[in-house]
């Protein structure tokens, strides 16, 4: 604006630098609350790498597929990854927020009549043992009653209501340190998706990966889901709208297309493939 | 002997001693302002706790006027090995200042401001929730609100970002404490001084998306912020952190002998960590020592590499290279003609007025300040008194201590590996009192 012109404009800018704070005019960062802008709908997702991970820059396949989904129902509900169990049950069940994504994710009967469970992945597991320590594997057949000597490293909220009535003891952790214990002697078998623990491997112990063992047959079959949540306003209706959009992803060939991308080729979609009927 | 066989000498004793052209050469006491029947007053001291097998050995240092005038080493550095003036310790949180340091270099080149957000590096730092109690009876005995503001560097620099070590869960009894420091073990986060096999990278996203203790700038609580800047220095940089600290500090300074992991070559000069009951009971340690929060692992000194480079705890020394360091401050950032500071960072550093009414009580007293990556004595109205205002002074869970005063341009380093922590501060204070009643001028 030529401001020799419009001595109003010009009064009216003296009079905004006479009002305003020097700190109004400072450049540069400053913090300041309303850098919150809390959203009603968020989604909040547990570390479970390379399924749900900052890491990686669609933040791993499982948020992925929730994305994609969430696009094409047009549902702004922002995704918000937490490394604790803990963090995500109280984000769900004290502040009822939309939904959670995870795997290993554990409620109670009374908890889970107020949540809609939608399968997003299938998790093929299988049991690993360290080499050194096992030379001749676990004699594992598929009965849990015949590793009752053996210590299982279970994952924080994982239900070990099976191992235990089985007779086998039971350490908890989260996967990282599972694999510390695993290889220090402390559990004797942990269980896990083989990518989850191939993550672990090549970037934490890339110098004795060969001497993790996995074990057939698989330990069997678990579901990575996203729940939803009955308590939030929303949540039944975005649920349903949630699972029509799945299915559509699904009937399109998309979802194959991105466990493909992912994934790679062979036989790793079919592992963590839902049923694509 | 031959020429020859001379100059293979001369290089193999650079190689294997710290000191290349042998220990530093010390000044008559009285050249600097000092007494030296007085400063033999640490000779009594050390040896007496050695006699009395309250600690194995340890080394001292007192320097003024930018001259060492007192450089000892005294008792076993381990089973069967004298103490020697260049063996290496484990100054463990001692490592907090250098990183300090690295940030300031950083600061000094406009890559980052002190007001910045922590997030505005690491998005993981966004939008932080702090663990409020509720009152009894309430569903939820806590809940997760949003930070009244997000942390920014000078939060880490000053321990008033919120954040937590869980070492002290087991001094200070508090609910939140003991919550938060629950979310961190499940999340896999320790405090690091048994170096865990993952990044510090790795840790420090993880710990970044937990929930705080209490606001940033509202507590001034220790903890793992120095990890966090050690992390910071690799995002802005671009550089792991070891390599920056060998390159923008380690190397200026020629602290030789300070490193992230141990040279092969350098194992033998590595004291061994001594459990003391300080009642005559003194044993070598040779693993892990566990007492409920707070985890010890010496033996990871002795490791040739790893992934863990935390900006809190992980750096291995001599007495000789603190002392450079020290000296480089109390030199308002410059020494033997390498500026690595400038004079007004320095003064920024030692500040006093960072943590505004807070006290950094944690190994000191009310009346005690914490700058920019050490604490700093405001007034002597207190208990634990350093000698003057000004003094600015950090120490090491084994027993290792640096104090610099200003005033009257001396450094006082202590060096010891003895287990638990808080057992040599009745040491220490005597120590600091030696040294400064040396003063003769």
């Amino acid at each position: 604006m030529d401001i020799k012109k419009r001595p109003a404009r010009l009064a009216v800018l003296l009079l905004a630098i006479a009002v305003c704070p020097a700190s109004v005019w400072a450049t540069g960062p400053r913090i300041k609350q309303d850098l919150f802008t809390p959203n009603a709908n968020v989604i909040y997702a547990l570390d479970f790498p390379p399924f749900i991970t900052t890491e990686l820059a669609g933040g791993g396949i499982a948020i992925e597929l929730v994305n994609t989904v969430l696009q094409a129902e047009k549902i702004n509900a922002p995704i918000n990854t937490l490394p604790s169990p803990r963090m995500l049950a109280y984000y769900i069940l004290q502040e009822k927020a939309l939904a959670a994504v995870g795997g290993h994710l554990h409620f109670t009967a009374e908890e889970q009549k107020s949540l809609v469970f939608v399968p997003l992945l299938r998790l093929q597991e299988h049991y690993y043992v360290y080499r050194p320590k096992h030379p001749q594997g676990l004699p594992w057949q598929g009965d849990l009653k015949a590793l009752a000597t053996y210590v299982y490293g279970a994952n924080q909220k994982e239900d070990v209501a099976a191992y235990q009535q089985a007779g086998v003891k039971v350490e908890t952790g989260n996967t990282l340190t599972l694999l510390e214990k695993l290889k220090a002697g402390q559990v004797d078998f942990i269980g896990g998706p083989e990518l989850a623990i191939n993550w672990y491997l090549d970037r934490n112990f890339a110098a004795d990966k060969d001497k993790f063992s996995k074990l057939e047959p698989n330990a069997g079959e678990g579901t990575l889901f996203i729940i939803f949540n009955k308590k939030h306003p929303q949540g039944e209706t975005l649920a349903k709208q949630f699972k029509k959009g799945l299915a559509a992803l699904i009937a399109n060939g998309q979802y194959q297309a991105l466990l493909e991308k992912q994934l790679g080729g062979g036989d790793a979609v079919s592992r963590y493939s839902l049923p694509l009927q | 002997m031959n020429k020859r066989l001379w100059l293979f000498l001369a290089l193999f004793l650079a190689q294997t001693t710290g000191f290349g052209k042998g220990p530093p050469s010390t000044v008559k006491p009285e050249s600097v302002g000092l007494s030296a029947p007085r400063l033999r007053n640490i000779d009594r001291l050390i040896d007496q706790h050695i006699g009395e097998k309250k600690i194995a050995g340890a080394v001292v240092l007192v320097a003024r006027k930018g001259k060492i005038a007192y450089f000892r080493e005294a008792g076993l550095a381990d089973t069967g090995k004298p103490m020697q003036k260049d063996t290496i310790f484990r100054v463990v949180s001692m490592t907090k200042p250098l990183t300090s340091t690295a940030i300031m270099l950083l600061y000094e080149e406009g890559k980052l401001l002190l007001s910045d957000p922590v997030s505005k590096y690491i998005p993981e730092f966004k939008g932080p929730k702090v663990l409020e109690l509720q009152p009894e009876g309430s569903a939820s005995e806590y809940k997760l609100v949003p930070a009244h503001r997000e942390i920014s560097i000078r939060d880490l620099l000053t321990h008033t970002s919120g954040l937590l070590y869980l070492f002290p869960n087991n001094y200070y009894h508090e609910r939140e404490r003991q919550l938060v420091v629950d979310f961190y073990k499940e999340a896999g986060i320790t405090d690091g001084f048994c170096r865990p096999n993952e990044t510090i990278g790795d840790m420090v996203k993880r710990l970044a998306r937990l929930p705080l203790y209490k606001h940033p700038g509202e507590v001034w609580d220790y903890s793992l912020a120095s990890d966090v800047l050690g992390y910071l220095v690799e995002v802005v940089s671009g550089m792991p952190f070891d390599q920056f600290m060998q390159k923008r500090v380690f190397g200026p300074l020629k602290m030789r002998d300070s490193h992230f992991y141990i040279p092969k070559e350098k194992l033998g000069r590595v004291a061994a960590v001594w459990k003391s009951d300080w009642q005559g009971s003194l044993n070598k340690v040779t693993g892990p020592m566990i007492d409920r929060d707070l985890a010890l692992c010496p033996s990871d000194a002795y490791a040739l590499s790893g992934k863990y480079l935390t900006g809190g705890g992980n750096v291995l020394s001599t007495a000789y290279d603190y002392y450079r360091f020290a000296q480089m401050l109390l030199n308002k950032g410059e020494l033997d003609g390498v500026r690595l500071l400038s004079r007004k960072t320095v003064e920024l550093m030692t500040a006093t007025n960072h943590i505004g009414n807070f006290d950094a009580t944690f190994l000191h007293d009310h009346g005690w300040k914490f700058g920019l990556g050490f604490a700093i004595q405001q007034d002597r109205a207190h208990d634990v008194d350093a000698g003057d205002v000004g003094v600015f002074e950090w120490a090491g869970i084994y027993s290792t201590r640096f104090s610099v005063d200003p005033k009257e341009d001396k450094i006082t380093i202590f060096m010891s590996q003895t287990s638990p922590f808080n057992l040599h501060f009745n040491l220490w204070d005597k120590l600091l009192v030696l040294s400064g009643s040396a003063i003769n001028d």
